[in-house]
């Protein structure tokens, strides 16, 4: 069946739809979850909620641009939506702070799961602008939107963020089994 | 080997492919979310084709009631213009003889007619649906009075503009038309609307400075057939039916232990009722998330006991008005005491009198007809329900019962042969499988009508805990 299909049959509550979609995407939004949240069951919470989300209001995809993009964008939405509700966002700091960029690292020795651990533990709203900005596209104006800060505000978090990324990859390349340890 | 390398880039390159599969609790609790459930019911395998016509009720009411509601605004749209169409056709036709229509009207008619003129087919539909309904002349005159002062703010131009459209949209809506229609009506209307405005707006655009009355009532006409048609498929979604099957042990008693519904006489003996089955089947259909409406056909028997009457085997009978006895029913003498039985006295030799119970038993077919309102979320749900029931009354007897021997009496004079009762439940539902559920419903039925002159005071009501599967599709 066609995707297009299954979008206007799961519109239509169709429950198979529904799970048919569940199956295809859950894979790529839990990932996507995982990435947003500090934990596993956090991320589970957020793929929950982002998939209700999406199942009430997949009338609303206008099949302009794919529906994946659409899917993460509410799964996205619906992530922030709880730290605006719990009022974590705080962490507010427009301090110009030095641009880092780089760091010296053995790539092949770095895992995923060890990375994505690394993005868990940073505070929240570093862990939101590094998602937001660096690995899904938006850009500061966006994310400030988003997450109801100033661009100068998304611009120093986000170096922070880098900032505390790059200082635990380098000091863990002194003990290599760091980085397999996850 | 180490190098430098860009941390955005590590970690796009990184996660550039992740994916994950969450455990499997995450879907199960989605669709416990997302999923409500309708139903439940009864069973008995010769009642199917009962229950079918039970649905097809149930069918008909939902058209009835939820897609006049959902489509309400798109009908007064049609029917408002409708009306302006054929009563200005109506006018044009009668103008010899109906001479009531204000000039400005006349001139509309003319108008309208010539646009008419052009779609035949159209203009004879009209024509005939006119003849039917001229009763509803009047309100259309009052249409008519409202669109006139509308147009009467354009100049006489911009009328001819204004007609088109209004013409060419009773092409398409028929506000008599089935209710399965309304999609493809609403559909086609919208896409001919979009059209005709857009022409008629380039049109006004052109020949007037003012044409702002206009233009806000037509495009608030297909704004309004968008939200409608928005409405309807929303509401069509949601369409969810459950059969099942119930079996409930009921127990019949009644407000009033003392009276009893045979004769007052018994009023002082102990009267208990008898636990017995009802059994049948029952449709469901959901109307939303919360509620859902369900019917059906259930077969119950209610057996109502009075205990220690006196019983001899006597010819001389005492009649009770409420019984209608059986041939050989004369055989046996119910009393309430032997005290209250004279003529034993004249009849020393066959006092042999022995303590019985007297057994009613009187069983219907049982069609009720219930809201269900769903008070929480989760697999296992919570539904109060509420409604009626109708019930036919198919069996009536009355047995004399005693250690070693029972006879039928006869059965009820008393009995109506409709009544009614309010039923009141709460139903848990426990999804079992997929779209298999159990439900466990206690409920409360009181009855009304039962007996012909309330013998009494004698008031039953029923309490029964059913309980089935259900199936949804």
């Amino acid at each position: 069946m066609s995707l297009e299909k299954l979008i206007q049959r799961c519109a239509k509550n169709d429950q198979k739809a529904q799970e048919e979609i569940y199956r295809l995407y859950a894979g790529k939004l839990f990932a996507l979850c995982l990435k947003y949240s500090r934990n596993k069951a956090e991320a589970e919470d957020n793929l929950q909620d982002g998939f209700i989300q999406i199942f009430k209001k997949v009338n609303q995809f206008k099949y302009k641009g794919s529906f994946e993009g659409w899917m993460k964008r509410v799964v996205i939405n619906t992530a922030l939506q709880k730290y605006r509700e719990k009022n974590v966002l705080n962490l507010v700091s427009s301090d110009v702070v030095e641009e880092i960029t780089v760091v010296e690292v053995e790539e092949e020795e770095i895992s995923l799961d060890y990375l994505l651990n690394l993005i868990q533990e940073l505070p929240n709203q570093y862990r939101l602008v590094f998602n937001l900005y660096v690995l899904d596209g938006y850009s500061h104006k966006e994310v400030a939107q988003a997450l109801q800060i100033s661009e100068g505000t998304s611009k120093s978090n986000l170096s922070r963020a880098r900032g505390i990324l790059k200082n635990k990859i380098e000091w863990n390349q002194q003990e290599p089994n760091q980085y397999k340890a996850f | 080997m180490k190098e430098y390398k860009d941390i955005d880039r590590l970690f796009q390159e990184k996660f550039r492919d992740f994916e994950k599969n969450p455990s499997g609790k995450v879907w199960k609790n989605i669709e416990n979310t997302l999923v409500v459930k309708p139903k439940r019911e009864r069973k008995a395998v010769w009642l199917w084709l009962s229950g079918v016509a039970a649905s097809l009720v149930i069918l008909f009411f939902m058209n009835e009631s939820v897609f006049n509601t959902t489509t309400t605004p798109t009908n007064t749209l049609d029917t408002e213009q409708e009306f302006s169409n054929k009563d200005n056709t109506t006018t044009s036709e009668v103008a010899s003889t109906q001479t009531k229509e204000g000039s400005s009207q006349s001139t509309e008619n003319h108008q309208t007619k010539n646009t008419i003129i052009t779609k035949p087919i159209h203009l004879q539909k009209l024509e005939n649906t006119i003849a039917e309904k001229y009763t509803t002349k009047q309100t259309s005159d009052q249409k008519i009075k409202q669109l006139s002062t509308l147009t009467n703010s354009t100049n006489s131009t911009k009328k001819e503009n204004i007609q088109t459209p209004k013409t060419n949209l009773s092409n398409t809506t028929y506000p008599q038309k089935s209710n399965k229609t309304i999609l493809q009506m609403l559909s086609e209307t919208k896409h001919k609307i979009a059209q005709t405005d857009s022409e008629t707006l380039n049109k006004l655009t052109a020949q007037t400075n003012s044409p702002s009355v206009t233009k806000e009532h037509t495009l608030t006409t297909s704004e309004n057939l968008a939200e409608s048609t928005v409405e309807v498929e929303k509401t069509t979604s949601n369409k969810k039916w459950a059969v099942s099957t119930v079996v409930a042990p009921v127990y019949l008693s009644a407000f009033d232990k003392k009276a009893s519904s045979i004769d007052d006489q018994f009023d002082e003996n102990v009267k208990q009722g008898r636990f017995s089955a009802a059994y049948g089947v029952q449709v469901a259909y959901q109307l939303n998330t919360r509620f859902s409406l369900q019917s059906g056909l259930h077969i119950v028997n209610y057996g109502y006991k009075t205990y220690g009457v006196y019983v001899s085997p006597s010819g001389a009978v005492s009649r009770y008005a409420n019984i209608n006895y059986d041939l050989d029913a004369n055989l046996v003498d119910v009393r309430a005491a032997p005290s209250m039985a004279p003529l034993n006295v004249l009849n020393e030799t066959k006092i042999k009198e022995s303590k019985g119970d007297l057994t009613q038993v009187f069983g219907y077919i049982e069609i009720p007809i219930e809201a269900k309102y769903r008070l929480n979320k989760g697999s296992l749900g919570i539904n109060l329900v509420g409604g009626f029931s109708t019930l036919l009354l198919n069996k009536n007897e009355i047995f004399i019962e005693m250690t070693d021997f029972s006879n039928k009496l006869g059965e009820a004079s008393n009995l109506n042969s409709l009544n009614f009762s309010g039923n009141l439940g709460l139903e848990l539902e426990y999804k079992l499988y997929k779209n298999v559920n159990f439900n466990l419903m206690p409920m409360f039925k009181a009855q009304t009508n039962t007996f012909e002159k309330n013998t009494a005071g004698f008031s039953p009501y029923a309490i029964g805990v059913y309980s089935g599967l259900n199936l949804r599709f």
